[in-house]
């Protein structure tokens, strides 16, 4: 294309070149020369023999067409080189041949190609080259669209072609197109060694009664070539006869079962695919008569040889539906159109609600999905009136998605049964029939798929949610219906964070930042729900020891306590990661009964943490559950810290302990009553130390939090074992928030300041950890905490260099952390607040919003489904899995550069017009699957009377893969008597309506009468070849072609006469 | 040409990042780089080294994640390469590997004189099979080439061997010498826009509908062309 734009630049120069200097060259000279220019350079100027076209060389060989531009005055027009593409070493063997036959003038190369009989109707070719069997020639057209009918206009154009053929030598037949485009018409020329060839064409919309058969189109052939004599010569005659089976009877169509649309509106657990009408609208039959001779066969309107069961040569052609539709393409489609509304959940609302006065959003919701609430159920209606029309005829189907949407649009609300299975399906993980094996099969194979999606996992909550949400908005009303569905969702989410229950099918990890940003704020909201519910769970116990470590006069209540202690240690490791117990220990100790959790409480606990003497009343305990963990290895503490359990607890305690760690972050639970007589000497001892230097080591207050001795290491400064505490973990993050912190952490620049700033903001964990570090090893010093947190910086005894640089942040915190084991520790992870973000994030959202938000997961669904159907017809399809690999590679490259929120966390971004079309693309190449796939089903179908599978198979692949399929043994083959059944039950249905009129009429006459087996062809083809001496008895022998097509609306004769321009 | 193209992918994919520093920072393009490897390895000195060409023995040991950016010209186009340091220690995997997400390459270093940091190698790129995407590339380097042979723990062909395993591309460097650290960073910017254009070049194949509905195209014709001719 460029070069010929190159080509395009340079001729213009010439033109202008030519105009300036030679002011005697016409429009016409010019328009000739650029010609000339263009043949040039397609190296089209030599007479060039190539070996004889192969059979059906000219359909299965690859064609290339160059174009290029020109201008006749200012009108422009196109030129158009339509070339087979030579096969490597054609071209050398070729000019061999020639000196060879240097004595007799040979034919060129497009009079070879015209009579070779190999290649007659071809079955995917260029008209031109089917009606003439050119491999290789070219095409000047006017540039605008109305085409050239001016007859004068013709002639000159053709008169220009022949000119500049014959200056350049050029024996490319060259054709111009005329009349309207849409006609097809075409004059052209060829020019070679002492010929030429005139391509003529007539196009007519009526075949005139004397040309209606091959006699008389024989009879105008020879009279053409100046046959005068009609029995000499010889004359060759291709004929094609082709026949059309549109209706496939009950046993051919598909699909045999058309779905039911209750089936489908019920169906939430994967999504259905299939198409909703035959993808195979049509069967041509050809009939085939290879080269004969034409005067020996007789086709006129008495008789016909051309008998069709009898042909020689049975080819088959199917024609495909053009807008196929199919159910996997039809949910995502009308998805992807509920993500365009703008509507918002309150919009939705007052269409639904026909007469609210208080519009708030909450009531009226409550409403729409509150089952006393008005006594009508439109939905079911609307449900039953789907059946009805569905049932009349399955092609409504697609209509009545449609339509029915809009209605329920209007006044549809989803029934409360359908609503209450919605939900239960969505809540209650029940395993969903064949499904659960599939995705078990596929457990493996696609574990990392919807990770490559950034989907969410099968049969995760956001996975059913999307399942819901999809199916219903194609058939239970469109978006009203996904409104009410999400308001269910949400609703129940938060009776879910209320009550304390985990969300079903959502795993207990942070979030996976590799899925879907619903399914991470989802997990999101279960790692808040699992926090707050050990919080729950421990705090009837922790009012109890409140009251008594508030004041330490309560240790006798203490004692009557002690009796429930087991019951304690029990509670205590299964909350032992609940760092809030403290906090609502404070809060009631501040007679704030009112535990909500909030910051300002938090931050008043880490306060009084902070002051030396609360630490002295809340730290002062040892906790079992942490001291069994060293209690085997570790004598030397044994002192300053209590074991109440006996060595069987501790085994049970271990067990949980273990079952537990993936536990986020674990704290200690200070429930053991003795630490409040921890001598107030120890605690006034440290406050004085901590008051003179920080660095000092401070071994005054007894040990908390350890997790476990680190290795064997002991402390430096003190002979006693170095432990690992337990540490807060850090924040789950979403990616939202985790890009928010990055442009924060941008925004400081790449400054030295900037890089101070940002290790500031990241030290609270650092601080945490030192500080937890020296609340479970008393006595510790920095060169400790560095031995089991960054080993590499403590070598040959002493820190490295770069931990000793001074006022280093390392150093700093150190210096100001103090000794608070994790679970008294400001938490760094706010489960209560980060829980209220979550459903502030998903009630702010619209219901396209939402959707949008799904579409991976919707897609990933449909990929499964589609990958599944195209390995099962991988036997007819074998492309189709390749297709499949690219179509989720493309989808893989679409959710991963789609960021559904925007600069500020917690806000949801639309997409962009650029992300929806790609989706949209997607979506149509999925669609295409869909569609080759319900072709290759309705095919296996038509044929499964075959033989067995492998054959239907073969046969099946052979159709789609190939325009044209010719039949074995023609009509006596397998495959032909299938579709002689095919034509013979369509022929009694056209006979049996038609037969009413007849029978009253004729009664005698029809009955005899029999059905004929195939139908009045649809259209004829002839192909007569003749070799005659032209224009002149006296001339070369040179051969003569003639292409005939005759159908109910069209009439078409292309004729190539060859003239011996040397003698007459 | 054919990196034009991917720097064109590269830059839709980090759009909005760069809408946003673009008003205040003149480049075309920019890439997201991530330095990942155990502690002491010298990741932020060889960061330090190719951003400001300065080398100091110390460097205070990166707390979680930072940054240094660089613009370099390629192809008359300006890159900005946003590159993260990380902190090595194990305490802080669960931060950094929530960055590896978004970044397009990575530089997996270890110390040759620190044989643990090598035995790390195989650790930290299961981190990045993991966590980044799947078409980010990762150059591996072994850092401190400077030291004397009798420190040296980790021979270069163990280094290669490695690399080759893993399917890294691999570099012996030293910050303290400027040996290889900008050879690094290039190859890193050459190996990202390489992968870019490819799958720039394999877009178009399937991004267009239009293509994958040639079969049906051609079907279609040919049925028209049964009678219709």
């Amino acid at each position: 294309m460029s070069e010929s734009e190159d080509e395009n630049a340079v001729v213009q120069e010439d033109e202008v070149f030519e105009i300036t200097d030679f002011t005697n060259a016409s429009d016409w000279e010019s328009f000739i020369t650029q010609i000339e220019e263009i043949i040039t350079n397609w190296n089209l100027t030599s007479y060039v023999k190539l070996q004889p076209l192969q059979n059906n060389e000219i359909t299965n060989g690859d064609w290339e067409a160059v174009t290029a531009h020109l201008k006749f005055t200012n009108v422009p027009f196109t030129m158009t080189l339509h070339r087979l593409k030579f096969k490597p070493d054609t071209e050398q063997f070729v000019e061999e041949l020639n000196e060879e036959d240097d004595d007799k003038i040979p034919h060129p190369q497009y009079v070879e190609d015209m009579m070779c009989i190999d290649n007659d109707f071809p079955a995917r070719a260029h008209c031109i080259a089917r009606w003439y069997g050119l491999r290789c020639f070219l095409i000047l057209s006017i540039s605008s669209s109305n085409g050239i009918t001016n007859q004068s206009k013709c002639n000159l154009l053709t008169s220009s072609v022949s000119i500049a053929l014959s200056n350049m030598s050029c024996d490319v037949p060259f054709f111009v197109q005329i009349q309207e485009n849409w006609r097809r018409m075409y004059e052209g020329k060829a020019v070679s060694t002492g010929m030429s060839t005139q391509f003529e064409m007539v196009h007519l919309k009526k075949c005139p009664q004397q040309y209606a058969y091959l006699s008389g189109l024989l009879h105008l052939f020879k009279n053409k070539i100046g046959l005068t004599s009609l029995l000499s010569g010889e004359t060759r005659v291709s004929a094609r006869f082709t026949y059309v089976l549109h209706d496939w009877g009950i046993d051919g169509k598909w699909p045999a079962k058309p779905p039911d649309p209750e089936a489908v509106a019920s169906h939430f657990g994967t999504l259905l695919y299939g198409c909703l009408e035959d993808p195979v609208t049509e069967l041509q039959l050809a009939a085939v008569w290879p080269s004969m001779t034409g005067d020996l066969v007789i086709d006129n309107d008495i008789h016909s040889d051309f008998k069709p069961l009898s042909a020689p040569r049975w080819v088959v052609r199917l024609c495909y539906a053009d807008d196929l539709t199919c159910l996997l393409s039809s949910y995502l489609y009308e998805f992807i159109k509920a993500t365009n509304r703008t509507e918002s959940m309150s919009d939705l609302l007052n269409v639904l609600e026909d007469h609210t006065t208080d519009k708030h959003l909450g009531q009226a919701l409550e409403k729409i999905t509150d089952p006393s609430a008005g006594g009508m159920l439109p939905g079911v209606k609307l449900a039953s009136g789907l059946t009805k029309v569905v049932t009349d005829s399955q092609t409504l189907f697609r209509k009545s998605a449609y339509t029915l949407g809009r209605i329920a649009a209007v006044r549809g609300r989803i029934p409360r049964e359908v609503l209450n299975n919605i939900k239960s399906y969505m809540f209650f993980q029940e395993s969903t029939n064949s499904r659960q094996s599939s995705s078990q099969q596929q457990q493996a194979s696609t574990y990392t798929f919807y990770h490559k999606l950034k989907a969410a996992p099968i049969d995760s909550l956001t996975h059913h949610l999307a399942m819901c949400a999809i199916v219903v908005n194609l058939c239970h009303g469109g978006l009203s219906a996904l409104a009410q569905v999400w308001h269910v969702f949400v609703s129940e989410l938060r009776t879910m964070l209320d009550k304390g229950e985990c969300l079903p099918g959502i795993d207990s990890s942070k979030p996976d930042l590799n899925t879907c940003l619903l399914h991470q704020k989802l997990q999101m909201l279960n790692c808040c729900i699992q926090r707050k519910v050990l919080r729950e769970q421990r705090s009837p116990r922790s009012s109890s020891e409140v009251d008594f470590k508030v004041n330490p006069s309560f240790v006798d209540i203490s004692e009557d306590l002690t009796e429930s202690n087991n019951h304690n240690n029990h509670m205590a490791t299964d909350e032992s990661k609940n760092e809030t117990t403290p906090l609502k220990e404070v809060d009631k100790y501040d007679g704030n009964l009112e535990t909500s959790e909030n910051a300002a409480a938090s931050s008043n606990h880490s306060e009084r943490l902070s002051s030396n003497d609360s630490r002295g009343k809340f730290s002062v305990q040892s906790d079992d559950e942490d001291e069994f963990f060293e209690c085997e290895s570790d004598i030397d503490l044994g002192d300053t810290e209590q074991k109440h359990i006996t060595s069987g607890d501790q085994h049970q305690e271990i067990s949980e302990q273990q079952s537990l760690d993936q536990v986020s972050f674990t704290v200690n639970s200070n429930k053991t009553e003795d630490g409040a007589i921890i001598s107030r000497d120890d605690v006034e001892h440290s406050t004085n130390e901590n008051k003179d230097s920080m660095v000092d080591i401070d071994v005054s207050y007894p040990a908390e939090g350890r997790l476990k001795p680190c290795d064997d290491l002991n402390l430096l400064r003190c002979n006693s074992s170095l432990f690992i505490p337990h540490t807060q973990d850090h924040a789950p993050v979403t990616e939202d928030q985790l890009e928010e912190q990055a442009e924060v952490f941008s925004k400081l620049g790449d400054t030295k300041e900037g890089s101070k700033v940002r290790a500031k903001m990241q030290s609270a964990s650092l601080r945490s950890d030192m500080e937890a570090f020296k609340s479970a090893n008393p006595g510790c010093v920095l060169e400790d905490f560095v031995r089991w947190y960054s080993p590499r910086d403590f070598e040959n005894g002493e820190l490295s260099q770069r931990m000793k640089i001074p006022q280093n942040l390392w150093v700093t915190t150190w210096k100001s952390a103090k000794p608070v084991p994790a679970h008294r520790q400001k938490r760094i992870f706010d489960d209560t607040k980060e829980a209220e973000k979550v459903l502030h994030f998903l009630t702010n959202l619209k219901p396209a919003e939402a959707a949008q938000m799904l579409i991976p997961v919707c897609t990933h669904e449909a990929l499964l489904v589609l990958r599944l159907a195209s390995d099962a017809m991988k036997e007819s399809l074998p492309s189709l899995p390749l297709i499949c690999n690219q179509i989720e590679a493309r989808a893989a490259q679409i959710f991963k550069q789609w960021h559904m929120y925007g600069s500020v966390a917690n806000q949801f971004q639309p997409w962009t017009k650029d992300i929806q079309s790609k989706v949209e693309d997607l979506f149509r190449q999925i669609t295409f699957a869909e569609t080759m796939i319900e072709r290759a089903r309705s095919l296996q179908h038509k044929f499964r009377n075959l033989g067995d599978t492998a054959q239907v198979n073969a046969f099946v692949r052979q159709l789609l893969e190939h325009p044209e399929v010719p039949l074995d043994e023609a009509a006596v083959g397998p495959v032909g008597c299938i579709i002689k059944y095919y034509f013979q039950n369509q022929q009694n249905i056209v006979v049996e309506a038609e037969s009413p009129l007849s029978s009253e009429q004729s009664e005698d006459v029809r009955l005899p009468k029999e059905i004929p087996p195939l139908p009045k062809p649809a259209g004829r083809e002839f192909i007569i070849r003749a070799s005659n001496s032209y224009p002149s008895p006296f001339s070369r022998k040179l051969p003569h072609r003639m292409y005939a097509v005759l159908m109910q609306n069209e009439f078409r004769l292309a004729s190539a006469v060859s003239h011996d321009s040397t003698f007459f | 040409m054919k990196h034009e193209a991917g720097v064109e992918m590269a830059n839709s994919s980090s759009v909005q990042q760069q809408q946003k520093d673009a008003a205040d920072q003149n480049f075309d393009f920019m890439f997201k780089l991530l330095i990942i490897g155990n502690s002491s390895v010298g990741k932020t000195s060889f960061l330090f080294r190719y951003a400001d060409d300065s080398f100091t023995s110390a460097f205070v040991s990166t707390v979680g994640i930072d940054f240094k950016v660089k613009t370099v010209c390629r192809q008359d186009k300006r890159l900005k390469l946003q590159i993260w340091d990380t902190a090595g220690q194990e305490r802080y995997r669960t931060i950094t590997t929530a960055y590896y997400r978004g970044a397009m390459g990575f530089i997996l270093m270890y110390d040759i004189t620190n044989q643990d940091s090598f035995n790390s190698v195989h650790d930290w790129s299961t981190q990045i099979k993991t966590y980044s995407w799947d078409n980010a590339q990762v150059i591996m380097v072994g850092n401190k080439c400077d030291m004397n042979d009798e420190d040296r723990t980790v021979e270069t062909e163990q280094g290669q061997k490695l690399a080759d395993q893993l399917g890294f591309e691999f570099f012996e460097a030293s910050a303290k010498d400027n040996i290889n650290v900008t050879e690094v960073f290039e190859k890193l910017v050459d190996l990202i826009c390489d992968k870019m254009s490819e799958s720039q070049d394999f877009d178009p194949n399937i991004g267009n509908a239009s293509k994958g509905t040639r079969l049906t195209d051609g079907n279609a014709d040919g049925g028209s062309g049964g009678c219709a001719c």
